[in-house]
């Protein structure tokens, strides 16, 4: 049964067409919202890590007119969101510092357009589809992940459209030819996702395996859905191939410098049997996150949004299973799909928790991973909340508990000082101190402050220092030489409870007024 | 077929010759042997495979062209098919292992070989001096690794010019990946001795040394053909040099991390150049200095202001007589901008052409300097590289005099093989290197060494300060460590102490050579062994009291007494002397009872000995360095620690204390300071105040009853890390702000009325 059974949900009639497109307008306007807030909280003056990298990885792309150059700081798992971003710098004539922070936020509305044809597809409501994406946009690792200068925002708009060819291919194969051109689309897609981020892609392809083997097994299973995984079965067979072939064809002989990423993935399974023999615990992924926020209650209340969804799309997974397990039959094929779909970006955020423990891939990849587990988790509770009538007080509840979710999901994205220890913005002034420090220092190590708060901010607007300087950040070296310090250095240790480097006997050699530069005084003759 | 009976790799080894043209009929053996367009199959041993497989046929432009195949997949053996009746290698692809192509159009000419030749490698060999650490990078796989360009401009079968390229597939930028990029040797006297010991083709060794590596370089006297091949695996293993880098007088060469490309001026990184030198000029080949310059690294600049500028390393190193060995050695470093230029017919290069180099490096201002003389007869290719400025992995190149270590290493050089001895002056002050000969042990010295060290062997060694002068004034004898004398020379005076008692005596007239500018050209050298030949030692060079005595006169004893921490003064210098018995003979000490005594001298006043009064180091008032200090922020406090007394105070524990009022004080931390003899040294305290505020500080020392000095330092408050603080430290303007809130609220709102329009009542 590969067609959509008529659900009470399901709207067909012209005016449902207006309603859909009407919160498909509704939608796109909170997402440019939410980016536009996002942007301008910090005046357009924000940067964090992956944003910093990514846009010296764009700038490699564009000085050595290559792919994948043969140079520092190329992005190791794609070119994808290089190329796509230099071509629109050399069509609009934008800076990548633009680009990063103001532009792509505002451009990132978009990828609810195919969330919202993902979630239409799937549960065959555009109501359904529009709660499942506003849920979405209430989800701030979600949020996080599409807002900021890194490649996620592609990853997820491909994988959005490639999990829609997937799901309309299900009902094109009666037809050869229109099943051929979408089952060629979605490889397209599969690959630029492939090509995106690798890891991403991978990631992708293993769900895709999993949810095949889950529908293998379920042809043996209750009667209801053997048919549904049947029809999954032979479908996920041919596509995981395929795809996998396509990974395959880039990291070995496309994409040379995904090579390290690799090696730090072939590392995790070693790692984790010496955990297991050695009996030890491992390295603490959540030991920073309290850490970062005010309070854990603080911390509790921003996070809302991801673990209400966490816990109601479980409990309905949950439930759908057991319902079929008693012979309730499956509402349609793409339910069925969904609930496989689940069920692999699951088992892979339980996986990221042990491998997390390695301190593989800096330890968060929970976090990327719940990113996109919360985009087939919020289709499985909008489901139930379409179905849900509330009376006038539950209601009200409801509606400013997503008035509540929305405000702390944008403090949260914003690391907003007032809730965060970790702050993403910068003064110009202080990236005017680093640049001089920089350009008037040759070989020294540069403290820069508590964190990386400044490093990326100088990778994302200036791009790469001077190669025999070093920033220092966090502890003082033994080979640190010079201090940059300002009153957002000096309110962030505070606020992090880090003590700033001792300045007194240092030789203060530049000041703009919001920044200073030290620098130890001469120790040998030749010192001067 | 040549039957090779006794062979080149075993008793009985073949070669078979396939001309293309085919065998000519009634033509001797000999002229059957085409090496223009046939291929040659190598097949040594009882098993005659083929371990080797040349392919002669014309190349580009009218040139001759010789491909060489070896051995791919491991069986030892060249594999190949018939074509046309023709071997043809099946190895690697088909690929040649090497390339060989004259440009002369023949292999040789009158009897010459073709020494203008382009040659491309493509795989495991080492065809550079640098790549052996490369080789398991190395593939056939159709793109060269190196590019050996030979030149021999006037066809006289001698090259003059080799360069190569290393392409192994490795980053080419120098920051990722600091392999030798480009190595070149040039012989400008065109003087290269001819080949021997070839396998029918010029540059094809008939037999493979069984240490090949250390054969890459030509020894001196020999060429080898420089194509070995491993006879026993079929691999061909090496290309050695065809012009000689090390030990021709008149060669040069040249090796750069930053790749020299054909066509343009490049500024080499590392070797730049190496170069030897007949200063004598006997003519037989061999050199008696040779002069090594390596200039910075890319990207290994570490520290500060100087060293924006190269940093140049000099291993000078000479011969005191032209016998085969090397005598003195200077090592400098330096920082100086290169801005000579040697050209080559295809590109140049930013160095100092090797004939000006020994007059720039001893006419050049250096930071500091190591120099070296070897007491015995020594032979090496190079030149001397103990006890070089770049010893210790560059500690004092690289840490020190880029600022990073605040003392020098000075017991890195306190160290030195036995038979050397060395001098080092860590601060040249941005002088020319220049030697004296001492008149006290008649020796070569650096002017401006601080200290040095003379291992003579079997446990004794003789360790050379400087106390007044500029260059070593002082020789201390140990045996095993154990002090056995010290001769100090110093304002006239020359102070023996020994075992048996101190003696001093008035320097006789023993004028200095000083100024001796390194030998960089013939009349130096013959004029600085000259000087050392008329100057022979008279003495051992641990007999101390043989150079004392030949030294002073008017001596004067001070039986049983010992003389300790002898310093220079304003006008003098002072020493600490523990008299044991009377010493009528020493007039200023007659009438001294037995015991410590202070002696200074000075040029007017002669001896004078005092009574000694102890240490005693005082802690003076604390003071905040730099910044005020701020709450909850380490600041640094200092005190100043006098020490009046005439013996020095070391480890003197300095104890810091601080309290909102007198009576709080409490101890804040301690540190230990040498305090030497009249002198005031500087204990410091990173210090973290609690609290803002007036604050008393004090300093004492630790087993002192006096406390020092109180100071009232001002303490400002501690950073306000509250939520307004840092919402104003982002400096949004107001209209941001209300916009940013704007939006929150916004966003809030539509998201609130389109849950409520979705959520059905």
């Amino acid at each position: 049964m590969s067609q959509s059974t008529p659900d009470p949900e399901t709207e067909t009639s012209a005016a449902a067409w207006r309603g859909g497109r009407q919160s498909l307008v509704a939608l796109l306007g909170l997402a440019f919202l939410i980016g536009l807030y996002f942007s301008l909280r910090s005046g357009g003056r924000w940067a964090e890590s992956d944003s910093g990298s990514i846009a010296l990885a764009i700038r490699a792309v564009i000085d050595h007119h290559d792919l994948a150059p043969d140079a520092p700081r190329v992005y190791g798992n794609g070119y994808g969101y290089q190329v796509v971003s230099a071509a629109i710098l050399a069509f609009t004539g934008l800076d990548v510092p633009t680009l990063q922070q103001v532009i792509y936020p505002l451009v990132s509305a978009l990828v609810v357009l195919p969330a919202w044809a993902l979630y239409r597809e799937l549960t065959g409501s555009g109501r359904v589809a529009s709660l499942a994406t506003l849920l979405l946009l209430l989800v701030p690792e979600y949020l996080f992940a599409v807002l900021r200068g890194s490649h996620e925002r592609l990853d997820r708009a491909f994988l959005f459209i490639t999990l829609w060819l997937l799901v309309r291919s299900l009902k094109m194969r009666a037809d050869p030819a229109r099943f051929g051109i979408h089952v060629g689309l979605l490889l397209i897609t599969t690959y630029s996702l492939i090509a995106t981020n690798a890891l991403f892609g991978m990631s992708f392809v293993a769900a895709l395996a999993t949810a095949l083997v889950a529908s293998w097994f379920a042809r043996f299973g209750p009667a209801v859905v053997r048919e549904h995984a049947s029809s999954t079965a032979r479908l996920l067979g041919w596509i995981s191939v395929a795809a996998g072939i396509l990974v395959i064809v880039f990291i070995l002989i496309i994409y040379p410098p995904i090579e390290e990423s690799l090696r730090e993935l072939s590392t995790i399974p070693g790692a984790l049997l010496t955990l297991v023999t050695s009996g030890g615990a491992g390295i603490n992924p959540y030991a920073s996150v309290l850490g970062a926020w005010v309070s854990p209650s603080v911390y509790l209340l921003l996070s809302m949004a991801d673990f209400l969804i966490l816990g109601a799309s479980a409990l309905i997974w949950l439930w759908l299973g057991l319902s079929w397990l008693r012979g309730r039959s499956v509402a349609s094929t793409n339910l069925w799909l969904l609930w496989l779909l689940f069920a692999a970006f699951a088992a892979q955020g339980a996986a990221s928790i042990v491998s997390d423990r390695t301190g593989s891939f800096t330890g968060n990849v929970q976090l990327r991973a719940f990113s996109v587990f919360s985009t087939v988790a919020t289709p499985l509770v909008a489901i139930v909340l379409a179905r849900w009538r509330p009376g006038p007080w539950l209601r009200t509840v409801a509606v400013a508990t997503v008035s509540l979710a929305v405000v702390s999901a944008l403090l949260k994205i914003t690391l907003d000082p007032v809730v965060s220890n970790k702050w993403f913005f910068y003064s110009p002034d202080e990236l005017q101190g680093m640049q001089w420090a920089d350009a008037s220092q040759t070989g020294t190590d540069i403290w820069v402050g508590p964190d990386d708060r400044l490093t990326s901010a100088f990778e994302l607007v200036v791009g790469n220092r001077n190669l025999s300087n070093q920033w220092d950040i966090a502890a003082v070296g033994l080979a640190t030489r010079s201090f940059l310090v300002s009153d957002v250095i000096r309110l962030n240790s505070a606020r992090l409870g880090a003590t700033m480097p001792p300045l007194g006997s240092r030789n203060l050699v530049y000041d703009n007024g919001e920044a200073q530069v030290y620098r130890d005084r001469p120790l040998a003759p030749f010192d001067r | 077929m040549l039957d090779c009976k006794p062979g080149y790799a075993t008793a009985d080894d073949r070669i078979v010759v396939y001309p293309r043209a085919g065998v000519r009929s009634g033509v001797d053996a000999r002229a059957q042997l085409d090496q223009t367009n046939a291929v040659w199959l190598f097949e040594p041993g009882p098993g005659n495979g083929v371990a080797l497989l040349v392919d002669f046929h014309d190349g580009p432009g009218g040139g001759r062209t010789a491909d060489l195949y070896d051995d791919g997949d491991g069986d030892g053996r060249v594999s190949f098919a018939f074509v046309a009746g023709i071997p043809k290698a099946l190895e690697h692809g088909g690929r040649p292992t090497v390339s060989v192509t004259s440009l002369d159009g023949a292999w040789s000419t009158g009897g010459r070989p073709s020494f203008n030749l382009d040659i491309r490698v493509d795989g495991s060999v080492r065809a550079s001096f640098w790549s052996e650490g490369f080789l398991d990078v190395l593939r056939n796989d159709g793109s060269p690794d190196f590019e050996i360009h030979v030149r021999d401009a006037d066809h006289d079968g001698r090259p003059d010019l080799e360069w190569r390229q290393f392409e192994p597939p490795l980053p080419e930028d120098p920051a990722l990946s600091t392999y030798v990029r480009t190595e070149i040797t040039s012989n400008p006297e065109d003087d290269e001795v001819p080949i021997t010991g070839s396998l029918f083709w010029p540059y094809l060794a008939a037999s493979l040394p069984e240490d090949f590596a250390a054969h890459y370089e030509k020894s001196f006297g020999v060429s080898a053909p420089p194509i070995d091949v491993d006879w026993s695996t079929g691999r061909i293993v090496q290309i050695g040099e065809f012009v000689a880098s090390v030990g021709n007088p008149g060669s040069s060469a040249i090796q750069s991390i930053t790749r020299i490309p054909e066509g343009a001026t490049t500024a080499p990184d590392f070797v730049s150049p190496f170069a030897f030198y007949d200063l004598a000029g006997v003519g037989d080949g061999r050199p008696d200095l040779s002069v090594r310059v390596q200039t910075t690294l890319p990207e290994e600049v570490l520290a500060p202001l100087r060293n924006e500028h190269q940093i140049n390393t000099i291993e000078y190193s000479w011969g005191r007589r032209h016998d085969n060995s090397w005598t003195y050695a200077l090592s400098l470093v330096g920082h100086q901008a290169v801005n000579d230029t040697i050209a080559f017919p295809e590109f140049s290069v930013r160095a100092v052409p090797a004939p000006e180099l020994p007059g720039w490096v001893v006419g050049q201002q250096w930071d500091a300097a190591t120099f070296v003389e070897v007491a015995q007869p020594f032979s090496a290719a190079e030149g001397i590289s103990q006890y070089s400025v770049s010893s210790g992995d560059d500690v004092l190149a690289r840490r020190y005099l880029t600022g990073i270590d605040a003392s020098p290493p000075v017991g890195l050089f306190l160290r030195i093989a036995a038979g050397y001895r060395g001098e080092y002056a860590f601060d040249l002050r941005g002088r020319a290197p220049r030697l004296f000969l001492s008149p006290v042990d008649l020796r070569l010295h650096l002017v401006g060494a601080q200290g040095g060290v003379w291992n003579v062997g079997a446990g004794e060694e003789i360790r050379y300060a400087s106390i007044a002068g500029d260059g070593i004034d002082d020789w201390t004898l140990l045996r095993d460590g154990a002090f056995v004398a010290e001769l100090s020379v110093v304002d006239g005076q020359a102070i023996l102490a020994t075992g048996t008692g101190v003696f001093v005596g008035r320097v006789g007239d023993f004028p200095a050579e000083t100024g001796i500018v390194p030998p960089h050209d013939r009349q130096s050298w013959s004029d600085l062994g000259a000087l050392l030949d008329s100057n022979p030692a008279p003495f051992a060079p641990d007999d101390l009291v043989a150079m004392f005595d030949r030294l002073a006169t008017g001596v004067q004893q001070l039986p049983h007494a010992a003389a300790t921490d002898l310093r220079a003064t304003a006008d003098g210098f002072r020493f600490l002397l523990n008299l044991r018995d009377p010493a009528p003979k020493a007039p200023w000490a007659a009438g001294l009872a037995p015991g410590p005594y202070l002696v200074r001298y000075g040029s007017a006043a002669g001896f004078v000995a005092e009574s000694v009064t102890p240490a005693a180091p005082a802690a003076g008032p604390v003071a905040v360095l730099g910044d005020p200090a701020r709450a909850k922020e380490p600041t640094e406090l200092w005190a100043g620690v006098e020490n009046p007394g005439d013996t020095d105070a070391t480890a003197v524990r300095v104890t810091f204390l601080a309290g909102k009022a007198r009576a709080d004080m409490q101890p804040i931390g301690t540190t230990l300071v040498d305090a030497p003899s009249d002198k005031t040294a500087t204990a410091r305290l990173l210090w973290t105040p609690p609290s803002g505020g007036n604050w008393f500080v004090g300093a004492t020392i630790a087993d002192s009853q006096a406390p020092g000095p109180l100071s009232v330092i001002a303490v400002a408050a501690a950073v306000d890390g509250g939520t307004v603080a840092i919402l104003a430290a982002q400096r949004l303007s107001g209209d941001l702000f209300i916009l940013a809130l704007g939006l929150l609220l916004s966003g809030a709102f539509v998201a609130a009325s389109w849950a409520s329009r979705l959520l059905r009542p």
